[in-house]
């Protein structure tokens, strides 16, 4: 669309934004507020003035003298009043005309200046408040403006109409962004993205006009709010139904209904439609989990008692009976079915209720178990068509049982509840933004809630998107609150998001660049004599951290190949320390227990169990770390399957149905495979294999399938301890020794000798560095406590080790 | 200040007040009448005159003085029912004459009102200056 043309279709708004070139719109109603006191002030002097004339009010004589004119103010101020109401009558008039642009991109395309259309978008009024959305201040594009740019002119624009056909402000933007290099500079040096700069402008503009609409009281849909009068005296008493159903307005999900709404606006308008139809139709909800689904009903219930509903549904009440408690505590086939068709018969009498059953297919199962036929009972009250029925269920327990069970589905339309995802999940955190912060004096910006839509989606996996991002933002903005802050911006979500998780999300800050800089350091002063491996786990994670990664996957893994003990696990041990802040965001499997033919269900738990599997529920409670497997190699092929799909896509199927993301792990996964190739080359005396012989060996010896290999970001070989570096491990072993036992007040001495005999220790091929800290813990602290027990040492005193001919050590003062 | 916008303002106004304004006026006089309707449930109360007051029905099924008692408490159901409806179908008949009248008013005093409106403020601004 060009200019010209845009402006054509502008045209039926011209008056509206003429006015609004006059005076804005806030001016005139900060107006029309000043007025209306002025009417009521004048008014009461004028009544004073009258009674003091009569002799009642005599404090107030004075105003008798001023009585004409005060008549004369009350006229002046009365008829400027009228005028300006007449005038907003007249605004509104051309502000809700319809045509292929809606108002907001009209009035700036009319008042526009013809050379800078750029200088106009910033400038509006709309253009500012968007600006602030983007966390900008006022006098930054002021000043952009003002500078020495080239302008683009109103001509060169080409304008793409929205996907409903209409255009509006956000499409303007997006031509102009187009368009003007300049103005694409400016943003990439405010660091703002394109995708922020447009969805700015389309929530600045979706506000002001959902805040336009609620102004206008007399237009038909917000006179239909209104309740009708004695609507419930047609309506016959459920005192049967209320025994067994509760009124959906006492369950919790009610409260939040207007969040529901939002979230799934699709499902809850079709149900509203199914509902309303009259003609008997029923509805069957399924969502993931089954409290969507009855959001959605929730939702439904809500606008039905507020008079937003669809004709047909207005004022009826929701009843909700939880058929499957109902059949679980009943004590009879008997009391069950008359319990359940005197109820269902009573609401159908009523004529204005809709039954919302839950538990659906426990009812199904406990029903069958005393030998009563819930569906046939609930097909009964469906053939009778007088009562509006809805059914819900989370999707698994309707896969499982509702769905074989053909008959029950008769007469039910289903209903899928999908979670809100990508533009309406960000659209949906949007309208949150505004609701939430109503109170708090919060202000979002654009950034923030496309960090909270990403975040929701990258860090908290589990649970429906839409409760996590509400809880998410409600986090955000009580904590910016809490500080006595009034803008909440991108870092306070990731900060939101730390705080739930652990995990670091959004840009690197500060202290987690040090960190990452620091990482090989920090390996290093764990991990003796394994450089390579230890720069290969940083690079990796630094690769990771940068956003070079794979979203869609862990958010690095590693295979560590090598002999025992030579630095494997220590070095995982030693990244979940220096970067995740501790070893406790590790989480260790060791899959020598996971061999057998139930490894899967000790995994991801076991179909119908109530517990969950290893896997799942540590991934669930850590959520973000270091997912250590230990000795893959030795897990059953059903649990290395497992692993393939974890490092394929980041999540996997736990026994429940329910999805579990290590999107947030770093996993390694350690295994001996392949070490017998470096003591052949040491025994023979040849060079130390290579990478790619051992990744050979490992897979030729059927310890890994060469796909599950490729899936590891890295596969890194640790050498067996060279002489030097295992000296280095005996010293760092010494060094914890001596700090366990200076907090007890000895002082150890790391003699050469003691040095030599733990290093010495590490020689051993079968567990490597392992020997040396059996040495140091077994054989040193032992000689150590006998001595302390021996009353030969006492606290403060220093200790000497000693290694004595046949090999023991005795400890003993220095 | 847009000087010509300002100017042009009042006869722009004019012309949309005696046009386009009056016949949202009227539309919303229409509207009203729909508004009493839906606020009132009029056609509802109209529809179930007869039905016993919120349902309520005996359905006892027994000996003779039984059955009287049921069809006496059933009768009463209906008398409340028709009274309460009676009342409400008089509010809104109520409500339909303020609507008719209150619009009627409306609409003569839109078709006065600029010329109302002029004559207030000078006879205010005249009085303010006496």
């Amino acid at each position: 669309m060009t200019f010209p043309e845009l402006l054509r279709l502008a045209d039926p708004f011209k008056p509206a934004a003429t006015l609004e070139r006059l005076e804005s719109y806030e001016a005139r109603h900060r107006a029309m507020r000043i007025l209306a006191w002025a009417v009521f002030a004048v008014l009461a002097l004028v009544g004073l003035a009258a009674l003091a004339e009569y002799g009642w009010l005599p404090a107030f004589a004075t105003l008798v003298e001023q009585s004409t004119r005060l008549r004369g103010l009350f006229l002046v101020v009365f008829s400027l009043w009228v005028a300006a109401h007449c005038l907003e009558a007249y605004f509104f008039s051309y502000y809700f005309r319809k045509a292929r642009v809606d108002y907001d991109a009209a009035a700036i395309a009319i008042l526009s200046d013809r050379e800078d259309f750029t200088g106009s978008l910033l400038r509006s009024r709309l253009g500012r408040y968007a600006f602030l959305r983007l966390g900008i201040p006022r006098d930054e594009p002021a000043e952009f403006l003002k500078s020495d740019r080239e302008r683009c002119p109103a001509a060169s624009l080409a304008i793409n109409p929205g996907e409903d056909g209409i255009c509006s402000l956000a499409e303007l933007a997006e031509s102009a962004h187009r368009q003007d290099g300049g103005l694409r500079r400016f943003l990439e040096q405010k660091a703002i993205r394109a995708d922020h700069f447009l969805e700015a402008f389309a929530w600045v503009s979706r506000e002001e006009r959902s805040l336009r609409e609620r102004a206008a009281w007399w237009r038909a849909e917000n006179l239909a709010r209104v309740p009708s009068i004695g609507r419930t005296w047609a309506y016959g008493q459920v005192f049967s139904l209320e025994r067994v159903a509760t009124p959906i307005a006492n369950h919790a999900a009610y409260a939040h209904a207007e969040e529901a709404a939002r979230a799934f606006a699709p499902a809850v308008s079709r149900v509203e439609e199914i509902l309303a139809a009259g003609d008997g139709g029923n509805a069957f909800v399924v969502a993931p989990e089954a409290a969507a689904a009855f959001a959605v009903v929730a939702a439904v219930a809500r606008r039905a008692d507020r008079g937003d509903a669809r004709p047909g549904l207005e004022g009826r009440r929701f009843y909700v009976l939880d058929a499957g408690s109902l059949a679980s505590t009943v004590g009879s086939r008997d009391e069950f079915e008359v319990a359940i068709r005197r109820a269902l018969n009573q609401a159908a009498m009523a004529g204005d209720t809709v039954v919302v059953l839950t538990a659906v297919a426990s009812a199904i199962e406990a029903a069958r178990a005393f030998g009563s036929d819930f569906t046939a009972i609930i097909q009964e009250a469906v053939a009778a068509r007088g009562l509006p029925l809805v059914a819900i269920e989370s999707r698994k327990a309707f896969h499982d049982t509702v769905e074989p069970d053909r008959d029950l589905m008769r007469g039910f339309e289903r209903v899928v509840v999908e979670s809100p995802e990508g533009v309406a999940l960000l659209r949906f955190v949007e309208e949150e933004a505004d609701r939430a912060f109503s109170g708090s004096g919060v202000f979002a910006t654009v950034q923030a809630v496309f960090a909270v839509a990403e975040d929701t989606r990258r860090y908290l996996e589990d649970g429906a998107p839409e409760d996590r991002s509400a809880d998410l933002l409600r986090a955000a903005v009580a904590a910016v609150a809490s500080a006595g802050r009034h803008v909440l911006n991108a870092e306070d979500v990731h900060a939101a998001v730390k705080a739930i998780t652990g995990i670091s999300a959004g840009e690197v800050g500060v202290d987690e660049r040090g960190r990452l800089a620091r990482l090989e350091a920090e390996l290093t002063e764990r991990v003796v004599g394994q450089e390579a491996a230890v720069t290969a786990v940083a690079e990796a994670v630094r690769r990771s951290r940068a956003g070079l990664a794979a979203s869609d996957r862990p958010t690095a893994s590693f295979l560590f190949l090598g002999p025992t003990g030579v630095g494997k696990t220590e070095t995982a041990k030693a990244l979940a320390a220096a970067y995740f802040g501790g070893e406790d965001r590790m989480v260790r499997l060791d899959m020598s227990e996971f061999s057998g033919g139930d490894a899967l269900g000790k995994l991801i738990g076991f179909p119908g169990s109530e517990r969950q599997g290893l896997l799942s529920s540590a991934l669930r409670e850590k959520r973000g770390g270091l997912l250590l497997i230990d000795e893959i190699e030795k897990a059953s092929k059903a649990a290395r399957d497992l692993f393939l799909q974890i490092l394929d896509e980041g999540r996997f199927t736990d026994a429940e149905g329910e999805k579990v993301s290590a999107k947030n792990f770093v996993v390694v996964a350690t295994s001996n495979a392949g070490a017998n190739l470096y003591y052949e080359a040491l025994s023979t005396g040849a060079p130390s294999p290579s990478r790619d012989a051992i990744v050979a060996a490992a897979v030729r010896d059927g310890s890994f399938s060469p796909e599950l290999m490729n899936r590891f970001d890295g596969v890194i070989c640790f050498a067996p301890l060279s002489v030097e570096s295992r000296k280095g491990v005996a010293a760092t072993l010494l060094r914890k020794a001596a700090k366990k036992l200076a907090e007890k007040s000895y002082r150890l001495l790391v003699t050469e000798p003691l040095l030599q005999f733990v290093a010495k220790a590490g020689e051993d091929r079968a567990f490597g560095a392992r020997a040396m800290r059996r040495a140091v813990e077994g054989q040193i602290e032992s000689a150590v406590a006998d001595a302390i027990v021996a009353g030969e040492v006492k606290p403060g005193d220093s200790l000497q080790v000693e290694v004595e001919p046949g090999g023991k050590l005795t400890a003993k003062r220095a | 200040m847009h000087l010509g916008d300002a100017i042009a303002l009042p006869f722009r106004y004019l012309a949309w007040h005696y046009s386009r304004g009056f016949v949202e006026a009227l539309a919303l006089w229409g509207r009203s009448f729909r508004f009493v309707t839906e606020l009132t449930a009029v056609r509802l109360h109209l529809r179930t005159f007869f039905s016993p007051f919120q349902r309520i029905e005996d359905h006892e099924r027994g000996g003779i003085e039984d059955r009287l008692a049921s069809s006496a408490a059933n009768a009463m159901m209906r008398v409340v029912g028709i009274v309460a409806r009676t009342c409400a179908i008089a509010f809104a008949l109520g409500c339909y004459i303020v609507a008719a009248v209150g619009g009627l008013i409306t609409i003569a005093a839109w078709l006065l009102l600029p010329a109302a409106l002029a004559a207030t403020l000078s006879l205010g601004f005249i009085a303010l200056t006496r």
